[in-house]
């Protein structure tokens, strides 16, 4: 039995950097406990975000732009190891007006200085890049790095294949004080006590809290939230390429961005608000979100809305922060803004360095596993009929909009840091993420996950925190 | 002509039936069974399902049609997977109830807001999922639930776009629009607006029973709907007979155009 209750690092939060650190972590000989407050990882930012890699998003010199292109070049490979969904499609920024293409001018300067790919476009070529883009287009600008990926499987990739390494995660956990000690830190929660010799405060928009509870430095998180809307696959298929709006000075703003299981999304907006709570949509943003979108790729507002959503990221006085605490020597803060999934594996590998040179003395470890063992898809697959000979579970098709069988849905539910909740198959497996949103399939889903949860069917998690009956 | 028909439900074999004379018909259905939402031991569906087989209709039951690219369909089952050259595909693949983003139902996402076909599963089932319901929507799928709770003994609220037509022996609240529901784990509070007024209501489920949309469900099908393919799911007809007459009278169109009337 390995002793659960010390480590040389703790992770403090599930999201996709305290993943991404774990994992990268999990390949070393450091023994590693990941605490997240909520019943599964993925949640909250990570869960409700574009699933945009982007490669260009701040200024030259930043760190976090050091991060996005120290990133960018390996998605296909980190894709490959951890079998996620990412397509480098290209993104084509749209100015509609002579004052947006003045600004495009001066973001391509921004870019080029950055060390990234992109390059002006006149209308007709950026329609021919994008035939679906709004023929009131003044000058485009094309950037043939941008990839979409599934943020949800990256962030539950990382901790599978953390979990797999020797990472323990411990879910539904709270830490409620942190008192520091000759060797480390002494971490209390809601459910015991962990002696760490490092923090890793990944913990997102609780991240300023945390730094409070250890005596660290005194920053603000301030919830920013995010509202998005998908757009069907009947209409999705269509676009080629993520079709962003012109940079302000205040916002990024709203995007139409194709997703890695064919559907698209529209979004996000940038509302900061005080409780980090408040995942709400208003029906006045959504419209205000459509017609937004509109203005880019004018035949999105008749395409089938199937599903509106938010999410909180974690904004404040600083939009990324990577290093050590400026009080506490054993606490490494992880937090980005934005720009979570973008950097996360250059990110990890900072964060390994950065305790390396606080004293945390690891090696790389000869037996971790780098690569997550492949759970087949019965949608993408070629060649059904093997998949079902080898198990027949594929041949159960119970997500009929998306053709998530059985199989998929057994691996995800008793793989390492396995879903705990129908949610939480949705989110491994695409299960109800298509245009019935469940109705087809829910019923099936919870009581597959009633099984392998040990709960009944009105005791089943429908979220990560709700139950499906009451 | 060969022909697919996927959907063993009353549309589907309305279809078949029809078909059947003049072409070699295939019914394709996920269930192990024909019938689909209607059950296979509905009086109607056994006279429908008697009547195709005697038309030389043959049945492949218990496969999940997932690809159609005009010329082959695939059906999935855990025996194997098959390739089904055909030169027509029907598809009769049921109604489902609108999402929340359809009937716009904004506010949190807390557990419990839940589609009514889901409800029904699992009240079948005897899963008692709530004590106090706020159900969306007018029509069978409401009157189902809001059935199933009166007998169940718990409370229940009706809320609907129209106006009543009938009296549903439950609170019912009429021209509602703006539907709102809050909740950090699950459904505590639902909110409408009716004419000027916000209405509240605590709650501890939301029911989506909103106006039926077509399920649309094979992959090249979904993609190209204009491609050898007529899809049969009225949104509107309920009585297994209306639907079977549907589906015949939606077969006999597509014959004619294609020139063959008998």
């Amino acid at each position: 039995m390995p002793d659960v209750n010390s480590a040389d690092v703790l992770v403090i939060g599930g999201g996709v950097l305290g993943c991404a650190v774990a994992e990268r972590l999990s390949r070393t000989t450091a023994k590693v406990i990941l605490i997240e407050s909520e019943s599964d990882v993925a949640e909250h930012a990570s869960k409700g975000n574009a699933g945009v890699a982007v490669s260009y998003y701040g200024a030259p010199g930043l760190q976090q732009t050091d991060l996005i292109n120290a990133t960018n070049p390996m998605w296909e490979e980190i894709a490959g190891r951890l079998h996620v969904p990412y397509r480098r499609m290209g993104g084509l920024m749209v100015g509609l007006n002579d004052e947006q293409a003045h600004h495009l001018v001066g973001t391509l300067v921004e870019i080029h200085e950055c060390g990234v790919r992109a390059e002006l476009v006149d209308p007709h070529e950026a329609r021919k890049l994008e035939p679906l883009v709004t023929p009131n287009i003044v000058q485009g600008m094309w950037m043939p790095d941008e990839g979409i990926i599934d943020p949800l499987r990256l962030t539950t990739a990382y901790a599978s294949l953390a979990a797999q390494n020797g990472v323990v995660f411990r879910l539904s956990e709270t830490v409620t004080s942190i008192e520091h000690q000759t060797h480390g830190s002494l971490i209390t929660t809601n459910r015991g006590q962990i002696n760490a010799r490092f923090i890793v405060n990944a913990a997102g928009v609780a991240a300023a809290a945390i730094s409070e509870m250890a005596g660290g430095e005194k920053f603000t998180t301030v919830p920013r939230k995010g509202q998005y809307v998908v757009l069907d696959r009947s209409y999705a298929h269509k676009l080629s390429t993520i079709v962003f709006s012109t940079h302000s000075s205040t916002t990024k703003g709203s995007n139409v961005v194709p997703t890695t299981h064919g559907s698209a999304l529209l979004g996000p907006t940038a509302q900061d608000h005080m409780d980090p709570e408040d995942k709400s949509t208003d029906t006045e943003t959504i419209e205000w979100i459509i017609s937004n979108a509109a203005k880019l790729v004018p035949s999105t507002i008749d395409a089938p809305v199937i599903k509106t959503f938010a999410a909180n990221r974690p904004a404040g006085d600083e939009v990324h922060r990577l290093r050590i605490d400026s009080e506490i020597a054993n606490l490494l803060h992880v937090t980005d803004r934005s720009a979570g999934v973008s950097i996360s594996p250059a990110a990890a590998e900072m964060a390994l360095q950065l305790l390396k040179l606080a004293g945390l003395d690891v090696e790389e470890s000869k037996s971790a596993l780098s690569v997550l063992p492949k759970i087949s898809s019965l949608r993408l697959s070629q060649n059904p009929e093997e998949l079902i000979k080898e198990n027949p579970l594929y041949g159960q098709v119970v997500c009929a909009c998306e053709f998530v069988s059985a199989a998929e849905i057994q691996a995800a539910l008793v793989g390492p840091v396995s879903a705990t909740s129908i949610d939480g198959v949705r989110k491994r497996t695409g299960a109800g993420y298509g245009r019935c949103q469940g109705s087809l399939c829910l019923a099936g889903i919870s009581f597959l996950t009633a099984v392998a949860t040990e709960s009944g069917p009105n005791t089943v998690l429908q979220t990560a925190r709700g139950t499906l009956g009451s | 002509m060969r022909i697919a028909v996927v959907g063993a439900g009353p549309s589907g074999l309305g279809c078949a039936v029809e078909l059947a004379p003049d072409h070699q018909v295939t019914v394709i259905d996920r269930l192990p069974v024909a019938g689909g939402e209607t059950g296979w031991q509905n009086a109607h569906i056994k006279k429908y399902v008697s009547k195709a087989h005697g038309s030389g209709v043959s049945f492949e039951l218990g496969a999940m049609a997932t690809r159609w690219d005009g010329t082959q369909l695939i059906a999935v089952s855990p025996l194997g997977s098959q390739k089904i050259d055909v030169d027509y595909l029907f598809f009769a693949g049921g109604i489902r109830p609108s999402t929340s983003a359809e009937i716009e139902l904004s506010g949190d996402r807390p557990a419990g807001v839940i589609p009514a076909t889901v409800a029904l599963h699992l009240l079948e089932s005897g899963v008692a999922l709530w004590h106090d319901a706020v159900v969306i929507g007018e029509g069978h799928w409401a009157s189902e639930i809001i059935a199933a709770i009166t007998k169940q003994g718990g409370k229940c609220t009706s809320v609907i776009t129209g106006e009543a037509g009938s009296d549903s022996g439950v609170t019912t609240i009429e021209n509602a629009k703006n539907f709102k529901v809050f909740g950090t784990s699950r459904v505590e509070r639902f909110e409408c607006d009716v004419a000027e007024e916000t209405l509240k209501f605590t709650c501890d489920a939301v029911i989506l029973a909103g106006p039926a949309r077509p399920n649309r469900n094979i992959e090249g099908a979904l993609i190209d709907p204009a491609s050898h393919c007529t899809f049969v799911q009225s949104t509107t007809l309920v009585d297994p007979q209306a639907r079977f007459d549907f589906g015949r009278n939606e077969a006999r169109m597509w014959a004619k155009a294609q020139g063959e009337i008998r």
